[in-house]
């Protein structure tokens, strides 16, 4: 990636990344819920098995409010970098599936965006303040060429786990990054 | 030199290499081109183009560098700006391209004479645009999740030329799509925007000239975001009186933005704010408890939010939402005064209760009645009478004494605390002092000192004044702690008359009045002055005051302004209490214009002009003129009666000289019956029956005859021999007037006898009608220098039948020369000319003095007595001392009686031929 821009890397970066992962814990919920809303049946009714997220690859988020900053750096950079690519193909299969339900697209772009910022935030951090430039990523199966039914599905079953592990991701981040 | 021809196969080959087509298709290539092709400059930089001539147009033109001219525009550059670098380029040069113009071209001089263009650019000057600055940027929240980036800048100086801006913003590593201003180029918002993020942003400027950035701005877009206000804003009230609920919802989530906010409110109706404490709204919410209001009052309410740390803007009010309180019990009593009517009977009083309604801050919901409670204070055993009202008034019928009042007001909720007012007997004890008033602005402020005694409390009664309708009494309450309120609703100009009254709390103290005004003015009219007595030198001057409405203010002086015609203005200041003032030393008989002017502090207003004119005389001048002239003039007349008196006889010799009797003239010595002697005073001796007979005597005294001529007395000589030689029946006699006209006089006299006077100085004739004998004489003086014939005998015998009896006739005599008659009351006898004509009037003006019969003087000229009983004078001639010959009237007899003629003399009447002096 390309060398951030010290210029903006400034102090209030770990903040501005606490008030980000915030925000999506605050939303992930809704999101989940409104996109179960808006894939229609089964999906409303048999989310927690149809939309069970044992089979598909989530980044693991092994870190807690005792790890190290620099290892909860790390670990948040591969979960979000997931999660933005993520998002990315739910809301371009869901502008397919459901180019009606805007609010739902909405929230899906304006969480797609926080990522993205999420992500921008952590980079600075990383390359300030552990002089990490490069972070190994992986991200999920892309969902083209796929049904429509597995589009919705694979899209449920990374959204539910967003939604537990942004929740988990808020708590560790709270000692590690409030002001000091 | 070229020969002719190939000047023209020279000019020739350029139209074609210029004009035709090639073989190629396209145009014939240009014999030049310029370098460089359309530039754009710098404004103010120097500039340099280069002509290049095509080596082809060399060989066939002989067309060389050296006859390159350079134009701006079919401007003409100045061959000093050019240079021939070789033989095929020649460069211009501009030190300001400000002096530049399009087109530049390069144009070639054929033969010398024959311009032709060779080509030309289009030249560009502008400027490199400046750095963009004060770029600023705010985030506006669309809607719940959207929020739009909105950044404005400076653009610089104007380029004259495209000049691109692009707003440009980047993450750390993320650069993102520039944002390029629509239709303008200073501002540009972005759609896509992200927070927690920080965020570059600056302004790129790009021209032909050059690129310009600004300063780049690093911002969090949280950190400016303007939010929506809140939604939903409703009002709820509680159970206590003084609080109302807001409850609102916000746009923003608290996980993207905490917000703080602003709550305002006001009474519904008033215009200003107020605000809820800044810090209890300091934190997130959705409701908030505003306490501290007023009992039964709506209130409207209006919140706003901001980021709570104070990053940002705050964002618009929300739209107003009212809410009401509940009600709460009246917090005080009415004011309450009463106005006592005494004037049917002192014993019994009027009694008017007044109240004010509460102000809804102090009624604290509706009132729905007023209970008045009345009790006798000077009888202990009345009982206490109550009444229900709901108007804010109640007039009671009370005897005279000393009441309390007790008035309560009561809503839905409770009772307010009640009012007491006392009405004492008799208003006896202290009252203010110093009462005054002080004009604030809009307000009457009225002050006093306390008295000495505690007050509970003042009524302030005040009321317009006016001269057409009752005084209105507005009044108001003060504490007793307080010395002077501020009346509002006062009107500027009006006059009021104020009235303060302390309230004890054992009686009344009465009342001390002022008038004052808001505001004066200058009087709307002025006073009309008129004048209520002129004299010579003085003039009262009176008028009225001025009504109050008319007044705008206090009087404070009048001023009389007069002036004569072409006089300097006096002016006079009269104290504003008179309606009247004497105007001293005046000219008399002058015409005054006087005019009056009324002033109050701000100004004067004149009244119309009035003018008198002052008498000639003053009281009783004339009277002190006019009674000793009179007296004078009876004094004198006295004196002239005295002396007439004292001096009688001379007075009547002078006047009645004595006339020699003719009985004995020698005429009469020939007369028969000839009375012996005159006696003037008896008429029976003066004519005794058959006395005499056409005897007249005229006697002129000697001293006249010596101022006749001899030239005048000869006609007379003449006639006196003729007299003497006729029947001598007429006598003639002429005065000193006769002698000095040049006319004659004559007198004829047919018969009749009297003994005359007369005076020397007259010229008369006597006429005696009858025979002396057995006739009654009668003389009538005829004078008449007229050539015409008297009337005949008929007429003088009308004449004589109609005036017999006409007194008034008898005594008149006719003058020839202007028919005016004059009366002689004296006179016993009557004569009588008839005028014959009026045209020889004029020659008869030498008859300047008449003297007959008493009379002192006759006017000038010639008259003609007029006697109804004189004898009709017929067939007798009159003769002129010019000749002419008279016929003079016949006279015919006439029964005179005797008691008529005394103390008259008888002019003589001449029968033709005249008369001689005796």
């Amino acid at each position: 990636s390309a060398s951030p821009s010290h210029g903006l890397c400034r102090s209030n970066v770990q903040e501005q990344t606490r008030r980000q992962v915030a925000v999506l814990n605050a939303t992930a919920q809704e999101l989940f819920s409104l996109y179960l809303k808006c894939q229609g049946e089964p999906f409303s009714s048999e989310s927690d098995k149809l939309c069970n997220p044992a089979g598909i690859f989530f980044p693991a988020f092994r870190v807690n409010r005792t790890s190290e900053r620099k290892e909860v750096m790390v670990a948040m950079y591969k979960l979000f970098a997931f999660l933005n690519a993520s998002l990315g193909n739910i809301t371009r299969d869901q502008e397919e599936l459901n180019p009606m339900a805007k609010e739902l697209l909405e929230r899906l772009h304006n969480t797609t965006k926080t990522t993205r910022g999420l992500i921008s935030n952590l980079t600075c951090l990383l390359c300030k303040n552990y002089n990490i430039f490069q972070v190994d990523v992986r991200y999920g199966d892309s969902s083209k060429g796929k049904s429509t039914f597995k589009k919705k599905q694979q899209g449920c079953q990374v959204l539910r786990k967003y939604v537990q592990v942004i929740g988990q991701a808020a708590r560790v981040l709270l000692p590690h990054l409030s002001p000091s | 030199m070229f020969p002719r021809w190939n000047w023209v196969a020279c000019g020739f080959y350029l139209v074609l290499n210029i004009c035709s087509p090639d073989a190629s298709g396209g145009l014939v290539q240009s014999c030049g081109h310029i370098i460089p092709e359309s530039p754009v400059l710098a404004l103010g930089s120097n500039f340099t183009a280069l002509c290049i001539l095509n080596e082809s147009c060399l060989d066939f033109g002989n067309i060389y560098a050296s006859q390159i001219i350079w134009k701006i525009k079919n401007r003409l550059v100045p061959k000093e700006q050019y240079r021939e670098i070789n033989r095929t380029v020649s460069s211009v040069t501009f030190n300001d391209t400000s002096s530049l113009a399009t087109p530049l071209t390069c144009n070639i001089l054929a033969d010398g004479e024959i311009e032709q263009n060779i080509y030309g650019i289009t030249v560009t000057v502008g400027l490199a645009p400046e750095k963009p600055k004060n770029l600023s940027c705010i985030v506006h929240q669309v809607s719940r999740f959207t929020y739009v980036m909105t950044c404005t800048w400076n653009p610089g100086r104007h380029t004259f030329l495209d000049t691109q801006f692009r707003l440009r913003y980047s993450w750390p590593e993320e650069i993102f799509p520039d944002c390029i201003p629509k239709d303008v180029n200073n501002s540009c918002t972005i759609t896509d925007i992200q927070f927690f993020v920080n965020t570059e942003i600056w302004v790129e400027a790009t021209n032909a000239l050059g690129k310009a950035e600004s300063d780049p701005l690093v911002v969090d877009p949280i950190d400016i975001v303007k939010p929506l206000s809140p939604q939903n804003v409703s009002v709820s009230s509680g159970l206590l009186p003084t609080v109302l609920k807001l409850c609102w919802e916000n746009w923003i989530s608290d996980a993207v933005m905490t917000l703080k906010f602003n709550i305002r409110y006001r009474i519904v109706g008033d215009k200003d704010w107020m605000e809820v404490p800044s810090e209890d709204t300091a934190s997130p919410r959705t409701s908030f408890s505003v306490q501290g209001l007023r009992p039964y009052t709506e209130y409207v309410f209006s919140i706003r939010c901001m980021k709570e740390d104070g990053m940002g803007y705050w964002s618009d009010w929300s739209e107003e939402k009212t809410g009401i309180t509940t009600e709460d019990q009246p917090s005080k009593g009415p004011p309450i005064w009463r106005i006592i009517d005494t004037s049917h009977s002192p014993a019994f009083w009027t009694v008017h209760l007044i109240w004010k309604a509460l102000k809804p801050s102090e009624a604290n919901g509706v009132i729905l009645q007023y209970e008045v409670t009345v009790r006798d204070k000077s009888s202990l055993s009345s009982p206490v009478k109550k009444y229900n009202v709901t108007s804010t008034n109640y007039t009671l019928q009370l005897r005279e004494g000393t009441y309390e009042v007790t008035l309560i007001a009561r809503n839905s909720v409770g009772a307010s605390p009640p009012s007491v007012l006392l009405i004492p007997a008799s208003n006896t004890k202290a009252p203010v002092k110093n009462l005054r008033t002080l004009p604030k602005h809009d307000k009457l402020w009225v002050g006093w000192t306390a008295p000495n005694s505690y007050v509970l409390k003042y009524v302030i009664e005040w009321c317009l004044v006016s001269s057409s309708s009752d005084c209105i009494i507005e009044w108001q309450i003060a504490l007793g702690d307080v010395q002077g309120i501020d009346l509002k609703g006062i009107k500027p100009f009006k006059c009021y008359l104020i009235t303060v009254y302390p309230l004890y709390a054992d009686g009344q103290g009465s009342g001390q009045s002022v008038k004052a005004y808001l505001k004066q003015d200058r009087p709307s009219k002025g006073p009309t002055v008129q004048t209520k007595k002129v004299g010579k030198a003085e003039a009262v001057l009176t008028w009225n005051h001025l009504t109050v409405e008319e007044q705008n203010g206090f009087i404070r002086n009048y001023t009389i302004l007069y002036k004569t015609i072409d006089g300097n203005e006096t002016v006079v200041t009269v104290d504003p209490s008179k309606t009247e003032y004497t105007l001293s030393s005046l000219t008399s008989d002058t015409l005054y214009t006087v005019r009056m002017m009324a002033s109050t502090d701000n100004g004067s207003r004149t009244g119309p002009d009035f003018t008198f004119t002052t008498q000639k005389f003053g009281k009783g001048e004339i009277e002190a003129i006019v009674v000793p002239v009179c007296l004078a003039f009876l004094l004198i007349v006295l004196l002239g009666v005295l002396f007439c008196f004292n001096k009688r006889d001379l007075i009547k010799k002078h006047i009645w000289p004595i006339v020699p009797d003719p009985s004995k003239s020698n005429i009469a010595q020939w007369s028969p019956q000839v009375p012996a002697k005159h006696n003037f005073n008896s008429k029976d001796q003066m004519y005794p029956e058959g006395s005499f007979t056409d005897v007249s005597v005229v006697e002129i005294e000697a001293d006249d005859k010596k101022s006749f001529s001899e030239q005048d007395l000869k006609p007379f000589d003449l006639l006196k021999k003729e007299k003497s030689t006729s029947e001598g029946h007429s006598s003639g006699i002429g005065g000193s007037s006769c002698m000095s006209s040049p006319r004659q006089s004559v007198s004829d006299s047919d018969e009749g006898e009297t003994a005359q006077n007369t005076s020397s100085t007259v010229q008369y004739s006597t006429v005696v009608l009858n025979g002396y004998r057995d006739q009654t004489p009668v003389q009538v003086f005829s004078r008449s220098e007229s050539t015409q014939p008297l009337l005949d005998s008929e007429e003088r015998s009308e004449d004589h039948a109609g005036g017999a009896d006409s007194t008034a006739q008898r005594q008149q005599y006719f003058r020839q020369n202007g028919g005016q008659d004059e009366t002689s009351t004296d006179r016993p006898c009557f004569e009588r000319t008839k005028q014959i004509t009026h045209a020889n009037e004029g020659d008869l003006v030498g008859f300047v003095h008449l003297q007959i019969s008493g009379q002192s003087s006759q006017p000038l000229g010639l008259g003609m007595e007029k006697n109804t009983q004189e004898a009709a004078v017929s067939n007798v001639l009159q003769t002129c001392t010019e000749g002419q010959t008279v016929r003079p009237e016949t006279v015919e007899e006439n029964p005179l009686s005797v008691d008529e003629m005394p103390k008259s003399y008888l002019p003589q009447t001449v029968r033709q031929g005249g008369y001689m002096p005796q």
